[in-house]
């Protein structure tokens, strides 16, 4: 009898006990009552439940210890907290709300920001700007775009009673003013100059907002609606082969090596699959009617580590790392922010004239040394650098999209400049003096960037720049917006 | 046996002078934090600095809103620059960002500009042309503070922001769930120019009250009718931590962060849902709050507020302004998206 009451009493207690536990997490333990604030607390979380009660309510480090080590004297001494009991392992913490006149207030302009901060928890805010490795693209109607040199040509069909037709999109700042499309006799056009690359976009048709029709790629606009998604391609992957194959898929390490989703389309030669593909260095596969095949067109291959090999493309420009002399050096290699400072793996290959070595790169600024004969220096042929001592490292900017500038005197013997690029590094970048103006050309990613310039150790607004905000120094920052990527 | 009634009575009547003592207090205490009820009174006619003239070859136009995080976003054009400017019914009028409108410009070398590090002489700016969308406005003054803050926790350039006295040539319609904004020309009456329109259809119709060109209305949490200001420039929703307690004991908190506020003294931010809330008799279910000191937004407004309704709130349906009338018409959405 005792055994058959048993199973059911242990389910039972087990269900009761799972309720509680769920009744008393950590992110539903607050409330308000009666003039108090007040937290159930479950003694038995553990210790990340712990560390996200006292983050999410603000409790401090020391009032939790005593709490979860069960140290309760604490809390009977205690001004800003009240312990009860609620259950074995229950206890209910409150707290007077701070509500009469003698407390606080805050501005609308700090309770705005307070609204703010919640939004940007709950959802991760749109990252500007777009960056893809990878993309094609699917249109249900073919003439609805084109690409071509770097122009780019957006159709909408229908619309014939519109009176006013705009598209707007992550390529012009998502202004719904300054790219009309004009009437035509089936629809309406556009023709836009667009990098290669990712690009979000909308029409807007008698001022409502209108995804593309014809584009199947689409991605959440984070209000309810959808974005369309287009790639401007850079590349058109060709397998002049195969014409009477009945499919054919593009697979590759820039999709993860998908079987399906990269379906090329039919020519009069074989087949062919336009893609924008981010600079770096991929391999790939042509799969026909099932079967995987290399490029018979590109020579290059590069073994998988199983037995096979795969063709191999690299895309994007070239940086040539020369080094002058060092005659006498066995081994010299580099290591930079470019691979994750890995000193093994990037060998610089002997010249005539010295030493030298080549490198797929994507615009930015990057930081290094080199490796000679097991010995770490910066490059003595590069004056470009930051750090000191042990911590100095050679620099170089690869494709910069700005300058920045400082008219030279006599006066001035050093210039740098740092801001929210370098995390306000104290250090900065150095400018370089070339003939009468201090310049540094650098790489900046779209969006906002705040920056001052240091002249002679004194930090200051660009004087060539209007634009500025306030700090918290009262000295102001100097902004700048770079828009294009 | 008579002294022992006699002294049951003396103690029955210092008992009831206590409690109407006590009652007096939270009378009191009511009074001084609720302004409920009074929607309806006659209030005494703001003066507008400035009364925003829109010009524009309309009856009836919809212009597309842009979002950042919850903000809405207008495009516009002032003078040259061309930006986002913040739809915000919490302000009364024009405020543009500095960092693009500065006339004068500070020393590079100024160690420090005082406090605020504002440059004397450059609190306004004067405007040619505003273009919102095909709405144009000339000739006029703007106020300017410096948004950097903004610009940099939702990364756009903001021109600055507009509260409804810039729309009160127009009723306005919003619909967040479209990203829509419609102007309608009215008439002196407030009604609609444009015939041709279908009349909307409105769940509930409230009653506005305008002070200092901002609205406030009436909700409901707990039975208790309070006082809101309407404003699209917090993302979301806030109510005073002074309301009672049968008011605040509705609400759910799910963290709390503490600042420093006005005059340098920490100020607990409460972070959670509203379970109770209700306006026109239409009841709005867990919306996302803060709960926190309003006093120095009060202090601000000459009027004692009991909350903030912010685009969490506008997200619930479409709203129809009627600024000349003071109403507001709200059609809510059928389905809740969450």
């Amino acid at each position: 009898m005792i055994k058959h009451i048993k199973l059911p009493l242990i389910i039972m207690l087990l269900l009761t006990t799972i309720a509680g536990w769920a009744q008393h997490k950590p992110e539903s333990a607050g409330k308000l009552v009666d003039g108090n604030f007040v937290l159930i607390v479950d003694l038995g979380w553990n210790t990340k439940d712990q560390l996200t009660f006292s983050k999410l309510y603000d409790v401090d480090s020391i009032t939790v210890k005593h709490l979860f080590s069960k140290d309760f004297d604490y809390f009977g001494a205690s001004k800003s907290w009240k312990l009860e009991f609620l259950g074995t392992n229950l206890v209910r913490l409150s707290t007077k709300l701070q509500a009469g006149d003698a407390s606080g207030s805050l501005s609308r302009n700090q309770i705005i920001s307070e609204t703010i901060e919640e939004t940007n928890r709950k959802a991760q805010a749109i990252t500007y700007p777009l960056e893809a490795v990878f993309g094609s693209n699917y249109f249900t109607d073919a003439e609805t775009f084109t690409y071509e040199n770097g122009q780019a040509t957006f159709f909408l069909r229908g619309f014939k009673d519109a009176r006013k037709v705009q598209i707007a999109g992550s390529f012009n700042s998502w202004s719904t003013m300054s790219t009309p499309l004009t009437r035509h006799n089936d629809g309406w056009r556009v023709r836009l100059e667009l990098p290669p690359g990712k690009h979000t976009y909308k029409f807007i048709v008698d001022g409502k907002w209108l995804p593309d029709p014809s584009n199947r790629q689409k991605e959440e606009d984070g209000h309810f609606h959808f974005n369309s998604v287009v790639f401007c391609p850079n590349y058109v992957f060709l397998l002049n082969a195969f014409p009477q194959a009945k499919k054919v898929v593009l697979s590759g390490s820039f999709n993860g090596w998908n079987e399906r989703k990269l379906r090329m389309v039919k020519t009069e030669k074989g087949w062919q699959l336009p893609v924008y593909v981010k600079d770096g260095t991929y391999t790939y596969k042509f799969i026909v009617d099932g079967n995987w095949i290399n490029d018979p067109a590109n020579p290059n291959l590069r073994a998988d580590g199983n037995g096979n090999e795969n063709s191999v493309i690299a895309f994007g420009d070239t940086f040539n790392f020369l080094l002058k002399g060092f005659d006498n050096a066995r081994e010299i290699k580099i290591a930079g922010s470019f691979n994750e400072w890995n000193p093994n793996e990037l060998f610089m290959t002997k010249t005539k004239k010295g030493w030298e070595f080549s490198y797929h790169l994507a615009a930015g600024l990057y930081e290094y040394k080199l490796i000679v004969d097991g010995q770490w220096m910066p490059d003595p042929t590069n004056p470009l650098y930051v750090g000191h001592n042990e911590f100095k490292n050679s620099f170089f900017v690869f494709k910069p999209n700005f300058t920045f500038r400082y008219k030279a005197s006599t006066e001035v013997k050093e210039v740098r400049v740092t801001g929210s690029f370098n995390n306000w590094d104290e250090e900065g970048y150095p400018l370089q003096l070339v003939e009468y103006e201090w310049i540094l050309p650098y790489f900046l990613h779209p969006g906002r960037h705040t920056y001052k310039l240091i002249v002679n150790g004194q930090w200051i607004l660009d004087p060539a720049n209007q634009l500025w905000e306030e700090n918290q120094y009262g000295t102001g920052n100097s902004v700048i917006w770079i828009d294009k990527l | 046996m008579p002294t022992e009634r006699k002294l049951i009575a003396l103690l029955l009547l210092l008992l009831w002078s206590f409690q109407q003592f006590l009652g007096a207090g939270n009378d009191k205490k009511t009074a001084a934090v609720h302004s409920t009820g009074s929607l309806n009174k006659k209030l005494p006619v703001e003066n507008n600095d400035f009364i925003y003239k829109a010009l524009g070859d309309f009856q009836s136009l919809t212009i597309p809103l842009k979002r950042a995080g919850k903000l809405i976003l207008i495009d516009a054009m002032i003078d040259s620059v061309a930006g986002n400017l913040i739809f915000d019914t919490g302000s009364a009028g024009l405020v543009l960002n500095s960092i693009y409108f500065r006339s004068t410009r500070r020393s590079p070398l100024l160690e420090s500009g005082g406090i605020t590090g504002a440059v004397a002489g450059v609190t306004k700016y004067y405007i040619n042309q505003m273009q919102l969308s095909d709405v144009f406005y000339r000739n006029f003054e703007a106020d300017m503070t410096d948004l950097g803050h903004l610009e940099r926790a939702r990364n756009i350039k903001i021109l600055g922001f507009f509260g409804l006295s810039v729309l009160e040539d127009f009723e306005v319609v919003l619909d967040l769930r479209n990203n829509l904004l419609e102007l309608h020309r009215i008439d002196k009456k407030g009604k609609r120019i444009n015939n041709l329109l279908a009349a909307p259809k409105f769940d509930v119709l409230l009653p506005m009250r305008n002070v200092s060109n901002v609205m406030f209305i009436e909700g409901e949490i707990g039975g208790k009718e309070l006082l809101f200001c309407l404003d699209t420039g917090a993302e979301s929703n806030v109510l005073s931590n002074r309301l009672p307690d049968k008011v605040l004991n509705t609400v759910s908190v799910s963290r709390r962060s503490t600042l420093w506020g006005v005059g340098s003294q920490k100020v607990d931010v409460f972070h959670g849902q509203m379970n109770n809330f209700s306006v026109g008799k239409h009841a709005l279910q867990q919306m996302p709050t803060l709960i926190t000191s309003l006093s120095a937004m009060a202090h601000s407004f000459g009027i004692s507020l009991d909350g903030m309704l912010g685009c969490d709130f506008f997200e619930s349906g479409i709203f129809y302004i009627d600024q000349r009338n003071n109403k507001l018409g709200i059609e809510f959405y059928k389905t809740r998206i969450e």
